[in-house]
Order: structure tokens, then C-alpha cells, then sequence
């Protein structure tokens, strides 16, 4: 079943994932059905990805991380925030993300 | 400045050829391993031959509250070179643990279980789980080892292989019982 991200959500990297930054990339282990599998299961995130994830700290909810992207990058807010519930969302299907408990 | 968000999904992708120095996998590894979760990567390498060969794929599980027993296959930090490296216990003490490759001239140390990291609990060779050296057979594994003898016994394991490898039958099963197939998801 999808989850859909809302823009008043806050989300947070799951506790089932291992994040690591090597040379300038992050790379995501989803820790699936208890095991960190690096040679099936390694994740890189693009740069959109990456410039969301890095917003995402428990606090901020999607539209106030749009908002600073929109700001940061001189960008239409509507148009980011379409953007951030698509990258959202895909994190979240791959269970890389979960809505923080008091967002 | 073009804003990164223009960029259309998929937004993750597979890290297949990511190339990962000693000391990244070392800390995926652990970091993996303190979740109590277990850890499967690709092995380099030559020196745990004929046990583990290069380009098989190992599952390590946390050594939890278990101490590593003799002729496990441990995951530790070299003594010497600080790399993760997996050898084989073949002596053991209070607090430690000699280790060493099953094919290499020199053992590695005596290493302390507190830079133990974890232990090997699947091979997988070719979509096949290897099971040899992993069950109780590893104490006699291990005193051969410790004695640097694999090197000598290869062409004798090899030829081994040969004949069990000539007598399957048509379809390509194996008849030797300690392989299975690993379940690779590719």
C-alpha cells in the first residue's frame, strides 16, 4: 500500500536504514528483514534526493522544508513542494523514512 | 541557480558499482553489526582460501553475548594494517583470539574480542551456499590451519572439487549435500 506524504507531516530517517556519507554521496542500507545486505540492497540518493534529506531533522514538516529549498534556490514553492511529496513519497515506499511520532 | 528539485524521480538508485575502501565498509559493517542486524557484502581477497573465494558473498551475524569459538571465521580489525579482515580463530585464550588466513604464510596476531566485529554464518559461492567450514567440522579446519597447512593440501582439495563437480548429474544439481542454493534476490 503507497504511503502518501503530507506537507503538514514531519518525517525522519528510519531506525531500519544505515546512512553513511562516502565521498561526497550518501548511500542508504535499508536494514531488511534484519540484515544490512550492501551487495543487493545499497542505495544512493540524487542530488534532489539528497538536498531533501538533508532538511528532514525531525522538525521541520515538508512545506517548511520547500520553503527553504524555494528560498535557497530561488525556485517557485509550489513547484518544490510537488517536488519534496514525490521524493518523500518514494523514500518513504522504500521504508527509508517514517512520519515522526510528534510531527 | 537551477534548483535541484527539477530533477525528476526516481530520486535513489541501486550503488552496485560504488567501490568502497577498507575503512567505509568497515563502518557500514559496523554500523550494521551494533544493530544487532547482520551484514552481507561481497569478499575480496584470496587468503581464507579454499573455505571463502574471491566474489563470495558472506552473511555476518553481531557475536552478541557468544564468544568466538575455535575455527570460526571472524570479522575483526587487523592488529597491523587497521582493516577490516576476516580469518579464521585458531587458537583461543582469555580475551582473545589467534587468528589467521587459511592460505596465508603468517598468522595475523592475537587479537582482543573487543575489535571482533562479527562472525561469518553463510558463504555463497555462484547462487550456492557453501556450507563447508562452517559447522563442527571447523575445530579440525582450524588445527590445520594453525599449522599453515591448507597450502599444501589445495591441489588435493582441488581435485576434490573436480570430482564432485564431474558427478552431477545432467540438470547441473549438485550431489554434494553441503551447498544449497542462497535464495540471491538477483
Amino acid at each position: 500500500m503507497a504511503v502518501e506524504p503530507q506537507l503538514d507531516g514531519v518525517y525522519v530517517p528510519s531506525d531500519d536504514i544505515v546512512a553513511r556519507e562516502i565521498e561526497g554521496e550518501l548511500i542508504i542500507v535499508p536494514l531488511v528483514a534484519g540484515v544490512g545486505d550492501i551487495e543487493d540492497e545499497l542505495y544512493t540518493l540524487n542530488e534532489t534526493g539528497r538536498a531533501v534529506w538533508d532538511h528532514l531533522d525531525g522538525k521541520n514538516t515538508l512545506r517548511a522544508v520547500a520553503a527553504l529549498l524555494a528560498r535557497e534556490y530561488d525556485a517557485p514553492a509550489a513547484e518544490i513542494e510537488a517536488d519534496v511529496l514525490g521524493i518523500v513519497g518514494e523514500l518513504l515506499g522504500r521504508r527509508m523514512l517514517i512520519e515522526a511520532a510528534n510531527g | 541557480m537551477r534548483p535541484p528539485t527539477a530533477e525528476k524521480g526516481p530520486y535513489t538508485s541501486l550503488g552496485d558499482e560504488l567501490p568502497l575502501s577498507g575503512a567505509e565498509l568497515a563502518d557500514l559493517m559496523v554500523a550494521v553489526l551494533s544493530r544487532g542486524r547482520a551484514f552481507r557484502f561481497r569478499a575480496k581477497g584470496s587468503s581464507m582460501l579454499p573455505f571463502v573465494c574471491d566474489g563470495d558473498v558472506l552473511t555476518l551475524q553481531p557475536l552478541g553475548d557468544r564468544q568466538p569459538r575455535l575455527g570460526e571465521m571472524i570479522a575483526f580489525m587487523h592488529p597491523r594494517s587497521g582493516r577490516p579482515t576476516i580469518h579464521r580463530v585458531v587458537r583461543r585464550r582469555a580475551g582473545e583470539c589467534l587468528m589467521r588466513g587459511d592460505s596465508v604464510h603468517a598468522v595475523d596476531g592475537w587479537v582482543a574480542e573487543a575489535n571482533m566485529v562479527g562472525r561469518v554464518t553463510a558463504v555463497c559461492r555462484a547462487g550456492r551456499q557453501i556450507r563447508v567450514g562452517l559447522g563442527a567440522e571447523r575445530v579440525v579446519i582450524a588445527a590445520i590451519s594453525r599449522w599453515g597447512l591448507w597450502r599444501y593440501l589445495r591441489p588435493v582439495l582441488w581435485w576434490g572439487e573436480r570430482t564432485v563437480r564431474g558427478g552431477r548429474p545432467a540438470g547441473g544439481q549438485a550431489t554434494d549435500d553441503r551447498s544449497a542454493d542462497c535464495g540471491d534476490k538477483r
